[in-house]
């Protein structure tokens, strides 16, 4: 399960990868994913940010997301960037803490480049950190 | 020149004439020479000795091995003496009154130090041949498996290969001084997933340590997680860890990791919201560092253990 393409080692465990993840977007909520794990500072503070993300603690997103995500520790970042704050899921039932959504579940799963590019996060890629590479934009 | 000091031109070992002379002088000429030789052979022995005596821990430090101590016997051998675990057979590297042995010796030596320090799986970790096959738990944990003794040996002091080979010898099999460490009866113990975790339902597993092993991860269990790192994934960016020993091994040693970081023995903690990050140098090999990083290095060896926790619950653990 390596992430297809990261952005750093992980700052917190240090033997991780942390890559990036997309989340098919969902409006489903349950109860597991409260509004405090939502980070809704880091949010509002990404410019890159989509407008669903902006909306605050009361709809989620409903369209395609990125996170950032080690896959040892499972650290987790809303924005493409490892100083930023990070949290945890629970480490039972993990979910995305933007749409409520399982983390490691069919409707998540490691980016590709060209989901990447969509999410505007190709800047922060480390190339020397590609697991494969695949087609889209470079 | 007079001719009496010359033998005949055809008397054999001409060259040697002086050696072999008959004169009176000669034979304490002899004796002084061949003394002094065994003299100077004595003292470059005794020179390789305390060299080794002195660079041992430092290699043993630095490299993770387990380098035997040199001890004299009472008839003045010099003998490799036994190293952490008391089945090791002392072994007869020197001695001082055979200069020709003691220049073998330490070739010897070398040699075994290099191969026992070749992190390299494929030769010697037990982790491809390893998992669940001969998982004590699920066969007849009480007999060993001569093919893979490692995970039916438990106790060292029921193991025929421990009594007859060494410490580096161990090594080169994967097996580390903790695996002899726990305890038989719970290896013995078929309900015990692994030889060493208990069940407590709902999938949820305890190690003798206290470490809890749940669902979770991208795997699915953080069983299944952890076995991740008894194999190389040569493509993975940056390092890989890898655990000796397969998943038994992995467990074994995790467990250990665990109980030295408790303790803060070599071992540096960092927490933050209920997640506790312990690296803990386990002062000898768990296992080689793979992954691109590892490859490129020729797979180091790895003689720490990164444990991330939340509480007592593993979320994942790997060599570093």
């Amino acid at each position: 399960m390596t992430p297809k393409h990261s952005i750093s080692f992980c700052p917190v465990c240090g033997g991780g990868l942390c890559g990036v993840r997309i989340c098919v977007g969902s409006s489903h909520k349950t109860g597991s994913c409260e509004e405090d794990d939502i980070d809704i500072e880091a949010i509002d503070d990404d410019p890159m940010s989509d407008p669903p993300l902006r909306r605050g603690n009361t709809t989620r997103s409903t369209k395609p997301h990125g996170l950032v995500v080690c896959d040892e520790c499972e650290a987790i970042w809303l924005s493409p960037d490892t100083e930023s704050k990070h949290t945890y899921p629970d480490s039972e039932n993990a979910r995305c803490p933007i749409c409520c959504e399982a983390l490691w579940g069919g409707s998540s799963h490691w980016a590709s480049m060209l989901e990447i590019h969509e999410l505007g996060w190709v800047h922060a890629i480390d190339p020397n950190l590609d697991f494969s590479t695949d087609e889209g934009v470079a | 020149m007079s001719a009496a000091n010359h033998p005949p031109p055809n008397s054999p070992n001409r060259s040697n004439k002086n050696a072999e002379s008959p004169s009176a002088s000669t034979p304490n000429v002899l004796s002084r020479l061949t003394g002094r030789k065994s003299w100077v052979r004595g003292l470059v022995v005794l020179g390789l000795v305390a060299i080794y005596a002195a660079a041992r821990p430092a290699i043993n430090e630095r490299t993770g091995l387990n380098l035997p101590a040199l001890k004299v016997d009472s008839s003045g051998q010099v003998i490799a003496g036994k190293a952490e675990k008391p089945s090791v057979a002392a072994v007869s590297v020197k001695d001082a009154t055979k200069p020709d042995a003691a220049k073998t010796s330490p070739t010897k030596s070398s040699q075994t130090k290099n191969t026992t320090g070749d992190p390299r799986p494929d030769k010697f970790s037990p982790s491809k041949t390893a998992p669940s096959k001969t998982a004590p738990s699920k066969t007849a944990p009480s007999k060993p498996s001569p093919t893979n003794p490692e995970f039916s040996k438990p106790d060292a002091s029921k193991s025929t290969v421990n009594k007859t080979s060494g410490p580096l010898a161990d090594r080169m099999r994967g097996e580390s001084g903790t695996k002899s460490s726990a305890p038989s009866a719970e290896k013995a113990d078929p309900s015990l997933k692994y030889g060493l975790l208990r069940d407590t339902g709902g999938e949820r597993y305890v190690s003798p340590a206290g470490l809890l092993y749940t669902p979770g991860s991208a795997e699915g269990h953080r069983i299944e997680h952890v076995r991740r790192h008894t194999e190389d994934d040569p493509g993975r960016p940056g390092s890989h860890g890898v655990f000796d020993g397969g998943i038994e091994g992995a467990l074994k040693t995790i467990d250990d990791a665990f109980i030295r970081a408790k303790q803060g023995t070599r071992t540096t903690k960092e927490e933050e919201d209920g997640r506790v990050v312990y690296t803990v140098d386990m002062g000898k090999r768990v296992g080689f560092v793979g992954g691109r990083d590892g490859g490129r290095k020729n797979k180091p060896m790895a003689r720490r253990v990164t444990l991330v926790l939340e509480g007592t619950r593993v979320i994942t653990a790997y060599p570093k």
